[in-house]
């Protein structure tokens, strides 16, 4: 294919058309003459207005877009590249606003005979009334420029980003373009960077080339970049071994103890409890409120603990087939995590065989403790027995009668449970009389009597009451003396 | 079995049905849950056919005449129902649904059948051995039961006659369903209250295995139904024809229809109402279901409110009293007209309370209490032990549908656990030592609830990757 631009500005955008368009303002105030870029638009499956957007736009370059599912950065960027007709690729993030010789100097950093990527940079303005998160940003990315500015300084695959890159056509073909497997946030930069590399093509850093980056990130999102990080991370980690061990993914054993035993019991708890990711950041976001002095060192330590959790995450799942497995780091919670994994699965297995056999055990119990009652019960039992004694005079009681009740003293024979054994005859008796009401007493026109079958009718317990009549077994009706 | 009883029972099953299955309040996918229809519809029959008959004798109709009655009315109800289309329609999601797939490995599906089968076994040697229950049933509600049934057109005098000890004051569920049973076959027989019992304890496991099922997965579900199953004090309470156990069921009822109630939004404003019913039944059935009842109200209107704000929370709270209030007028008329004053409501005056409240020995007494009838129900602690032990494993489940039912659930059984120990704290001091002993029994009530809320916390083994999951039911 022949170059019709010098430069072809590919700009992947996902839901921010307002943004977007700013960026496209600023390649319109390029001191580049239009004819020489063209601004190619992946849409990775904004459905915000982007396509309507840039279809009205009114641009002295050429400006195209593609639409495309969401896919991720790097699928988008690759769809840009297909469609790109210059000679230098210079990719750009939707939140970038170039400043107006940042196509020049992009071109300048690549004589002819280069084989160079070149990153320009990418600073976030200095607003103090902007959030503490985005503060946080600003100071994070320019100390990471400050160090690219250093003279002599050697980029390495680590220090090149895609929100301001740019490289020949021809070599981004010839390496393969980016890799579209990364569908999540992060690291995709860091592989193009790592075969470009390979490939033999030197990284540069331009500090003419600036492209101002507007942060409009909260810090929900920032977490969930970062967890999208830790995914990509071990994905990173697997189709590159070779280079584990330089990746932050190496570095889970280092920092202070607190912290460490801190972060191991913050991604516990992550196990048992999924919502305290969520927990946490709306914590943090109270803070954002009430800054407090240290809140620079939380969202660090707290980022730390979302991209741990997304490497957590993704060493769980198992690698694509094909996919080579990375050489394990020391320290690396590689192993340890797929340890963990499969001791908890495996912890579970057990506490399920131990729950239903405890309950299975529990039921046996309890059907030998059935049949033994069962076996060992008097037959028929002792309330159906009570209440034959008592068929006979309740055929013979009239329907709601109020009877009085007497028995033999106790003895104490009968033992120390003698008065609940008492109570208790006296309420079967009640039981099998009604619905004749049985006062606990004498009272009564109609006493009825009942006694043990073994003893004799005491005659201190049956004083000035006449019998009526003696039903057997102990049970016998009287009637009360009037008064 | 015998036939009237057995005539009695599926009537009041199919009364059950009637209500939670047909009507405008009946949810089309509690059809496509047949364990859990069946469950909700024993457990409730048995409670609405007590309120009819209770309902038929206060009116002074004979009670010979309500069997009849009641079979006459519930076979012209399902001729118009079959006639209108209503359980083809109800039926057709069902059959569409197609076969649903076996979740649970097979071996945990044998051990949930033979700890079923050693239960029931168990269940039917205890009820065998005292065919007239344990004493308080037959002191309590078997006594009632008798006095409504013998008392004929004078039962309700009989009732208020019976000595305080028998606590006549006591609402009338049980003794109304044991009634209506012996009103069946005109004669009394044990098997009435121990099919009863037999019945609630059945439903229980039902609905506490087919809720958590539908709301979690199967395989957590029959892990709920083994430790209920495996609970040797609910089994032998059960066969003890304690009103504990219909009142545990009513509870775990209420809680599981509002957690439905969260997952299946278009449903909603049908399985509230007929949470606050089943609430209702609870208070018909023990005092405590009014405790319950006032739990239920701030526990759900919490979790609702704080989930999907006031209005929501008031909308659920005006759904929940109309399915309540019918019950509760039916309570609030025995009560006034028919009970008693209730014995721990005596001696309630302000300062022999505070003197109560303030002893400090009482405090020591109801722990002990509650500390004592906690290893009993947990198998002196080991069914906690292991339940702590699989959920520290398994971690908390996702933030999905089930977890305001969980929460709900949560906070229900705190403010009862809370409403009992207040209670107690106050009861008058004779009857401290009493009551105290029956803290086993108040957490019984809970205890299929207990295990409704864990398990809807707690993670499913697929959730862990310690099975592998499988096709969920529809």
């Amino acid at each position: 294919m022949t170059d019709a631009f010098a430069i072809s500005v590919v700009i992947p955008t996902y839901q921010r058309c307002v943004s977007l368009r700013r960026s496209l303002e600023a390649l319109a105030r390029q001191s580049l003459p239009p004819s020489d870029y063209e601004v190619i638009v992946p849409i990775d499956g904004s459905t915000d207005g982007t396509q309507e957007m840039i279809e009205r736009f009114r641009a002295a370059y050429r400006l195209r877009s593609v639409w495309q599912p969401n896919q991720g950065r790097a699928a988008a960027r690759n769809a840009g590249v297909r469609l790109a007709e210059g000679r230098l690729i210079v990719f750009l993030d939707d939140d970038m606003e170039p400043v107006p010789g940042f196509l020049r100097a992009h071109q300048a950093a690549h004589p002819p005979g280069s084989r160079r990527a070149v990153v320009g940079p990418v600073p976030i303005a200095d607003d103090r009334s902007a959030p503490p998160v985005v503060q946080y940003r600003r100071a994070g990315i320019e100390a990471h420029l400050n160090r690219l500015a250093q003279p002599g300084y050697r980029l390495g695959f680590r220090d090149v980003y895609t929100g301001n890159l740019s490289l020949r056509r021809d070599v981004l073909q010839e390496v393969g373009g980016l890799d579209e497997s990364f569908r999540l946030y992060g690291h995709e930069d860091y592989e193009l960077a790592l075969r470009l590399m390979k490939a033999g093509v030197e990284l540069a850093y331009c500090p003419q080339a600036v492209a101002h980056q507007h942060y409009d990130k909260d810090l929900a999102g920032l977490a969930r970049d970062c967890v999208a990080r830790g995914h990509t991370a071990v994905l990173f980690a697997r189709k590159h071994p070779e280079i584990a061990a330089s990746l932050k993914l190496a570095t889970y054993g280092e920092g202070s103890r607190k912290w460490r035993l801190t972060r191991a019991l913050m991604l516990g708890i992550s196990g048992w409890i999924p919502s305290f990711p969520d927990r946490l950041i709306g914590w943090l976001s109270w803070l954002d409120r009430r800054p407090p002095r240290r809140l620079h060192q939380y969202y660090t330590l707290a980022l730390d603990y979302f991209f741990w959790l997304g490497a957590r995450q993704a060493l769980r799942e198992r690698p694509e087939a094909g996919g080579s497995e990375p050489s394990q780091p020391a320290g690396s919670p590689h192993r340890a995590g797929d340890r963990g994994g499969s001791a908890r699965r495996r912890g579970v297995r057990i506490g399920l065989v131990v729950l239903v056999l405890f309950a299975w055990l529990s039921s046996v119990r309890l059907l030998r403790r059935a049949v033994g009652d069962f076996t060992g019960a008097p037959r028929p039992d002792e309330i159906t027995r009570y209440e034959a004694r008592f068929r006979g005079l309740r055929e013979l009681l009239p329907p709601r009668v109020r009877v009085g009740y007497v028995t033999q003293p106790l003895t104490p024979a009968a033992g120390p449970d003698s008065a609940r054994l008492a109570f208790k005859r006296y309420l079967l008796t009640q039981y099998a009389l009604l619905p004749a009401i049985v006062l606990p007493d004498k009272g009564g026109r109609l006493v009825v009597g009942n006694f043990d079958e073994a003893n004799p009718i005491d005659s201190t317990a049956t004083r000035g009451l006449t019998p009526i009549r003696d039903f057997g077994n102990g049970v016998m009706l009287f009637r009360a003396a009037p008064e | 079995m015998n036939l009237s009883v057995a005539a009695s029972l599926a009537g009041a099953a199919l009364v059950g049905l009637l209500v939670v299955g047909f009507g405008w309040w009946s949810a089309a996918r509690l059809w496509r849950q047949p364990l859990l229809l069946g469950g909700l519809a024993v457990g409730s029959g048995l409670g609405f056919s007590s309120c009819l008959f209770f309902i038929w004798l206060a009116l002074g109709l004979p009670g010979a005449a309500y069997p009849p009655a009641e079979l006459g009315l519930l076979m012209l109800l399902a001729s118009l129902i079959g006639l209108a289309g209503g359980v083809h329609r109800r039926l057709e999601p069902v059959r569409d649904a197609g076969a649903v797939a076996p979740v649970e490995p097979r071996w945990l599906l044998v051990m949930l059948g033979v700890t079923l089968a050693c239960s029931t076994t168990a269940f039917v040697l205890e009820a065998a051995a005292q065919p007239h229950g344990g004493w308080d049933a037959w002191m309590t509600w078997n006594m009632h039961a008798r006095a409504i049934f013998r008392g004929g057109e004078h039962w309700g005098e009989v009732l208020q006659a019976l000595p305080a000890w028998s606590h006549p004051d006591y609402p009338l569920l049980v003794p109304g369903s044991v009634a209506r049973v012996w009103t069946y076959g005109g004669r009394e027989t044990p098997l009435g209250p121990a099919s009863v019992a037999m019945l609630f304890t059945l439903a229980t496991v039902v609905v506490l295995y087919s809720s958590v099922a539908v709301l979690r997965s199967r395989t957590q579900g029959a892990l709920a139904a083994l430790l209920l199953l495996g609970t040797k004090f609910f089994v032998l309470h059960g066969t003890s024809q304690f009103a504990d156990i219909p009142l545990g069921f009513f509870f775990l009822a209420t809680l599981a229809l509002l957690a439905l109630a969260g997952q299946w939004s278009d449903d909603r404003h049908r399985l509230v109402p007929l949470a606050g019913a089943l609430a209702g039944l609870s208070a018909w059935t023990k005092n405590e279901g009014l405790l319950f009842v006032l739990a239920v109200l701030v526990g759900h209107g919490l979790v609702v409110a704080r989930g999907e704000g006031w209005r929501r929370a008031l909308r659920d709270a005006r759904a929940f009293a109309f399915g309540l209030a019918p019950v509760l007028v039916l309570l609030a008329c025995f009560k006034l007209w028919l009970a008693p004053p209730n014995d721990l409501m005596s001696d309630h005056g302000l300062r022999a309370t505070a003197a109560r409240v303030l002893d400090g020995t009482r405090y020591a007494e109801v722990g002990a209490g509650f500390q004592r009838a906690f290893l009993e129900i947990t198998a002196k602690g080991l069914a906690a032990l292991v339940l702590v032990a699989y959920g520290a494993l398994a971690g908390l489940a996702p933030a999905g549908s089930a977890r305001p039912g969980a929460k709900t659930a949560a906070i229900v059984l705190g403010l009862m656990v809370v409403g009992y120990a207040a209670v107690l704290l106050t009861v008058p001091t004779p009857l401290l030592g009493t009551n105290v002993r029956s803290i086993n029994r108040l957490l019984l009530q809970l205890w299929p609830s207990t295990l409704l809320a864990y398990f809807l916390a707690v993670r499913t083994a697929e959730e862990t990757g310690a099975l592998a999951p499988r096709l969920s039911p529809a």
